[in-house]
């Protein structure tokens, strides 16, 4: 028994280490030392699947292989949000009476479970992944931390949060509020029915090298572990338990004094007799699973129907390295983890800028900063590769946008009076101040095909309207390198005064 | 209460004088070997030194002024105000020479200064600027702190009487808190402003820049330099100008490296000298940099460099 105290310890410390981190990461208004925290990200299991071309494939062999050997211990040690359920369910049991903390075996809900996760593999196989941004763990963690803990970590701190949006912030609350109520009435009831990676990993867990199994021989049948089970997965009557559902907390294992209930090697000759929940029901197992995969066929033709077909014309801004609007859609589970990252504030949730697919999705806007030259810590962060990471010098390169000036409305023009506030922030000087014949003044011109898009001239001109905008483009590419001016080739060795 | 502290201060100062004395002697002949600290009456109004490293030209300048301690007194809470306006390296000329303010704070602390603040407003987001200019890891390394200067809390509203444009504009808190303040620009030139030297490096010291841009930016910059706390001294960091595409730069073809600084406590004087300085590597006058001539009919200085006793030396 002391082994499993040990293993429950070990969980419980680097659950609460990983889901500080993230969380310190997602909510902390000091971006320099929440980098460290970044690596997490790279594990998460359904950013890694639809990044396995940009670096997932690793986690994704990883996590498979480590449910392979173990169990579903993915869940209870490194999904923040299963990490966050344990923390509710745990903090209720300070709340209930003894007799209120018992659970009890339900059986699971197969079709439902089954429908999601087919519905989601057909989705994502066809490039839809808008389901996903709705399903993902890490996905809803990411959303809720955000929106919800930077907010209150800005509002506490007392500086201002730049990328408030009204509509995630009310979405993420009613999720967490949501999720937390789920967590504290039926423990993991959202990991074992609406989860897909929970129930895809659960279809490895069933056949596990090491499982949670009930020695037929020393049980007593005294129903000690069925009632500590928050998966609520260990049926007393029939001593079996259902594997595909376990987290393995190993919480059930402390509380058998007699040794009844064991965690252990289960590749063994008799594996047919023992540890095959649905063994006694096949059918029924296998009637669901396929009542399931016909619905979610079904489901999926109806969303692709629905889905835009046509080109979204886009009111705003993509971060860079985003590429198209597509490629953001079909890699994106807006967890924002780049609108935690953003040193200049400017990545926001999108409302109904990138259609309603694209509702949540990173945009940019340039009311309150704009991006930096020399900054990519937006692609650094994507944990799904959909703000590809580029070398710095491509970054730079890269054309969000492009820019346009109302000479009519700017200040020079109207008031003749100096400014360039625009050609000072340009970094590749798509805008230049330019004097013009009988005046003294200089006035603002723009080379577009320099323009980067960064909007540092869009935040920063003084007139209202603004007399230069950066307008979005739903395809990004390279801007023309600009030619680099020669030196002036001066000598002196006077003051000149 | 501050100026009844000060006074206190001074007085303690003064009758513990031998010590302190003995240490700035001490501290003065090391950096100098080379001749005595000038007295009063042969102090120049303006020092200019070239080629030498940045350290050196403002120890030379710096003595021939008379040594820190005739501006900078024991117990004084010292702002020293560079530019760090653009997240670029020392070596864009962006910024001022992270290696002089250095020397500076160094300086007012040795000289006795109870403490030294950093601060600008940045365009680039501020965080990038602090660390990449060098400056952040320079003053704190000299014993001095950076100030944040990225939100409105930190700016407080003043009264300019004489300002023709921008009479009420928020200037930062550590500034209207200091007891004497040192302008540390960078010496570049400027699409809006045509050149940003020190009259120009008062945008930093204000919330609103999109204000100045948008109400006449010449007489703006004028006008906050009519700000009543005036710097004891204004440096012109030009050990590395920069002569186009500024005041933030694309390349280092836009950086030149004549090696020089100048001082002096006459803004208008000194940003005169420093533009033709300037003109020597590119066509510039103060008529088209006009804030520097709204400045003398504001009565901030002169433009008018005959009348002043300048010291040129070459290191």
């Amino acid at each position: 028994m002391q082994i499993y105290g040990f293993f429950r310890w070990a969980r419980r410390i680097t659950a609460l280490a990983l889901f500080s981190g993230l969380l310190y990461f997602f909510v902390s208004i000091s971006a320099g030392a929440a980098s460290f925290w970044q690596a997490i990200l790279g594990l998460q299991i359904v950013p890694a699947v639809l990044g396995i071309a940009s670096g997932g494939l690793l986690t994704v062999i990883l996590v498979f292989l480590i449910t392979l050997i173990f169990g579903r211990v993915y869940c209870s040690w490194l999904c923040p949000l299963g990490i966050w359920q344990d923390i509710v369910y745990r903090a209720g049991l300070f709340v209930r009476n003894k007799k209120q903390r018992r659970t009890r075996y339900t059986k699971a809900h197969d079709t439902l479970r089954y429908f999601i996760l087919i519905f989601v593999i057909i989705c994502v196989s066809f490039g839809l992944v808008v389901p996903l941004l709705w399903l993902d763990p890490y996905g809803l963690f990411g959303k809720m931390a955000t929106n919800l803990g930077r907010p209150l970590s800005h509002l506490l701190t007392g500086f201002q949060y730049d990328a408030w949006s009204t509509a995630a912030f009310v979405v993420s609350a009613i999720l967490f509020i949501a999720l937390s109520v789920t967590a504290f009435l039926k423990g993991r009831l959202y990991c074992n029915t609406i989860c897909p990676a929970g129930t895809l990993l659960g279809l490895i867990s069933r056949y596990s090298m090491f499982r949670v199994k009930i020695d037929a021989g020393t049980c007593t049948h005294c129903k000690l572990c069925g009632m500590t089970c928050k998966s609520y997965c260990i049926d007393c009557n029939t001593a079996t338990i259902d594997t595909s559902r376990c987290v393995v907390c190993l919480n059930c294992l402390s509380k058998c004094s007699r040794g009844g209930i064991r965690y252990g090697f289960a590749w063994k000759r008799d594996r047919s007799r023992t540890g095959q929940p649905e063994g006694s029901q096949p059918d029924k197992n296998r009637r669901a699973f396929l009542t399931a995969a016909l619905g979610a066929g079904a489901g999926a033709v109806l969303l692709n129907r629905f889905t835009e077909k046509k080109r979204v014309r886009i009111s705003r801004i993509m971060p860079p390295g985003a590429g198209t609007l597509e490629l953001l859609k079909d890699t994106c589970v807006a967890c924002h983890a780049c609108v935690a990252a953003c040193p200049a504030h400017i990545i926001k949730p999108a409302l109904g800028e990138f259609g309603w697919q694209g509702f949540l999705l990173p945009s940019v806007s340039y009311e309150h900063g704009f991006c930096g030259f020399d900054c990519q810590k937006c692609q650094e962060a994507c944990p799904t590769g959909a703000l590809r990471f580029m070398p710095i010098e491509e970054k730079k390169r890269i054309k969000m946008g492009v820019v346009k000036l109302s000479l009519e409305l700017c200040i020079v023009e109207k008031f003749g009076t100096d400014c360039g506030a625009c050609d000072e922030h340009c970094p590749v000087k798509a805008v230049e101040m330019t004097p013009r014949e009988g005046t003294d003044k200089v006035f603002p011109k723009t080379t577009p095909r320099l323009c980067i898009g960064c909007g540092g001239c869009e935040y920063i001109c003084p007139a209202t309207p603004k007399a230069i905008v950066v307008i979005p483009l739903s395809k990004q590419r390279q801007a023309d390198a600009p030619a680099i001016d020669a030196t002036i080739d001066v000598k002196i060795d006077s003051f000149g005064f | 209460m501050e100026r009844r502290h000060f006074l206190k201060t001074a007085i303690l100062g003064a009758v513990a004088g031998t010590v302190g004395l003995k240490n700035m002697k001490l501290f003065a002949l090391d950096k100098a070997a080379s001749g005595k600290i000038p007295q009063t009456d042969a102090i120049p109004d303006m020092v200019a030194v070239m080629g030498g490293e940045p350290e050196q030209l403002y120890a030379r300048a710096i003595q021939e002024m008379g040594g820190i301690s005739r501006y900078i007194k024991p117990g004084m809470k010292v702002v020293v105000k560079p530019n760090i306006g653009w997240d670029k390296t020392p070596e864009f000329a962006a910024c001022t020479n992270p290696i002089l303010i250095g020397a500076i704070v160094r300086d007012c602390l040795q000289a006795g200064a109870s403490e030294v603040k950093v601060f600008d407003h940045t365009c680039d987001q501020w965080r990038g600027c602090y660390e990449n200019s060098g400056i952040q890891e320079a003053v704190k390394q000299a014993g001095g702190q950076m100030a944040y200067a990225h939100e409105e809390k930190y700016f407080r509203e003043i009264e300019l009487p004489r300002a023709l444009r921008m009479k009420k504009p928020k200037i930062h808190e550590s500034l209207i808190d200091c007891d004497a303040w040192i302008n540390v620009p960078v010496l570049k030139n400027h699409g809006g402003a045509r050149m940003t030297i020190c009259m120009k490096n008062y945008m930093g010291i204000v919330w609103d820049r999109r204000y100045l841009h948008s109400n006449d930016l010449q007489q703006c910059i004028a006008d906050a330099a009519t700000f009543e706390k005036k710097p004891v001294l204004n440096i012109v960091d030009a050990y590395r100008i920069m002569t186009q595409n500024g005041p933030k730069g694309r390349s280092l073809e836009d950086v030149q490296t004549p090696k020089a600084l100048f001082m002096s406590s006459d803004i208008v004087a000194l940003d005169t000298a420093a533009t033709q300085f300037f003109n020597q590597f590119r066509e510039m006058t103060i008529q088209e940099a006009s804030h520097i001539v709204l400045g003398e009919k504001h009565k901030l200085g002169t433009t008018d460099l005959d009348k002043l006793n300048i010291k040129r030396i070459r290191i």
